[in-house]
């Protein structure tokens, strides 16, 4: 199972990265893609949307179901990757790879509560 | 509706009848009710010690031949529908020209001790096993309706889709033919294809057309259309080419209504829009 250990994660499966900007950029983890199977939908915020901390903001439909993703963070959403949305297939290939949102956070901190790559890992093992 | 299955002719005094797993206990307590009342002289012997495999694709029937050695002489000119039982060295084989996938193919069944040997003698050859994620998509594709989704006791065959099983023209009675003839129906059965983006059709969502409101029974993504698609029970009158709307989540999405089968032989039937 990959979970990248520079990543941080939550527990409904979203992956976490911080960028230089103090923006974050998140996705959906290998574990979740494989669950869903292959996609053929995505739902993508809209830009300068404000969301709350686990506020369902997105969704991704395979032929078997639809997934609400959930904000990790509190904030503003500052970019949404048009191309995945046109290609959702592309998340099944590369799931660390193909984001879907960033955001801007409220709080920066508070990125260090989220899961690490083993506390996640941990969390998967019961699944 | 009780159930949907397949008949079989072998002899004049002899029938095979294929029912749902899930309806057998129900399917044969009503025939054995009609057989009491009307056919005492009829046997009903449910085969609870066959098992059944679908071999389904264009390849389908030469690889059964190919594994299992001395089928194809009997069966080469089996029609579709039409079923033969042959000997062989897992003993009698029931081998039927039909399927649950829109595709050619063989459904064969054995004595269940037998089964897992057939298995592995048809994956020696090339036969890959499929699970119930490919039978949904190719069975929906096929325009097949799926019983407890699609139909069930509340509704009639007539707004199933499957007025061609229930031949209310023909001269011969049958049982129930007088009620269907007293109900005739106000909702069909028919296809639809999704065509805004917004996500999948799927059971239970609501369509809205000019003669009122349907919903949809059964929706997949089909890799074959790389589209949506679905079966919906909508009002009559309501026709292939038309436009209707499905509520997906919290948005209305156009939808074209077609003819059903979307697809044969892994080759889309839906005209272009």
């Amino acid at each position: 199972m990959n979970i990248p250990a520079n990543l941080r994660y939550t527990a409904s499966h979203e992956w976490v990265r911080s960028e230089a900007d103090g923006t974050v950029t998140i996705g959906i983890t290998d574990h979740a893609q494989g669950a869903l199977g292959d996609l053929v939908y995505l739902e993508l915020p809209e830009v300068g949307r404000k969301v709350a901390a686990a506020e369902a903001c997105a969704v991704v439909e395979s032929v078997k179901a639809a997934s609400d993703i959930y904000a990790p963070l509190a904030g503003e959403i500052t970019g949404v990757n048009k191309p995945v949305a046109e290609a959702p297939e592309q998340v099944n290939k590369d799931p660390y790879g193909a984001w879907l949102f960033k955001l801007r956070p409220v709080e920066p901190s508070a990125i260090a509560n989220l899961l690490d790559a083993r506390a996640y890992e941990a969390s998967i093992g019961d699944e | 509706m009780i159930d949907d299955l397949i008949v079989y002719f072998l002899r004049e005094d002899f029938f095979r009848i294929v029912v749902n797993a899930g309806t057998a206990d129900k399917d044969i307590a009503w025939l054995r009710g009609l057989l009491a009342t009307r056919a005492r002289k009829l046997s009903l012997e449910p085969r609870t010690d066959l098992a059944m495999i679908a071999v389904q694709g264009p390849q389908a029937r030469a690889k059964v031949w190919r594994a299992l050695r001395g089928t194809e002489a009997a069966t080469a000119a089996l029609k579709p529908f039409v079923a033969k039982r042959v000997d062989s060295e897992w003993g009698e084989l029931f081998i039927a020209r039909t399927g649950y996938t829109g595709e050619d193919g063989f459904e064969v069944a054995v004595t269940g001790t037998k089964a897992a040997e057939l298995w592995r003698a048809l994956a020696a050859v090339g036969v890959r096993p499929a699970g119930l994620g490919a039978r949904d998509t190719l069975r929906l594709e096929a325009g097949m309706n799926l019983y407890g989704q699609d139909m069930d006791e509340n509704v009639s065959p007539l707004e199933s889709g499957l007025a061609w099983t229930v031949d209310l023209a023909s001269p011969r009675d049958f049982v129930g033919k007088a009620a269907l003839v007293d109900h005739p129906s106000s909702r069909q059965l028919i296809g639809l294809v999704l065509v805004d983006k917004g996500g999948v059709l799927r059971a239970h969502q609501t369509v809205r057309t000019d003669r009122g409101d349907g919903e949809i029974t059964s929706g997949t993504f089909s890799p074959t259309l790389n589209q949506s698609i679905a079966l919906a029970r909508l009002p009559t009158g309501v026709a292939p080419g038309e436009m209707v709307r499905v509520l997906v989540r919290d948005r209305e999405l156009a939808a074209r209504v077609v003819k059903l089968p979307f697809a044969r032989n892994g080759k889309s039937l839906v005209p272009p829009a």
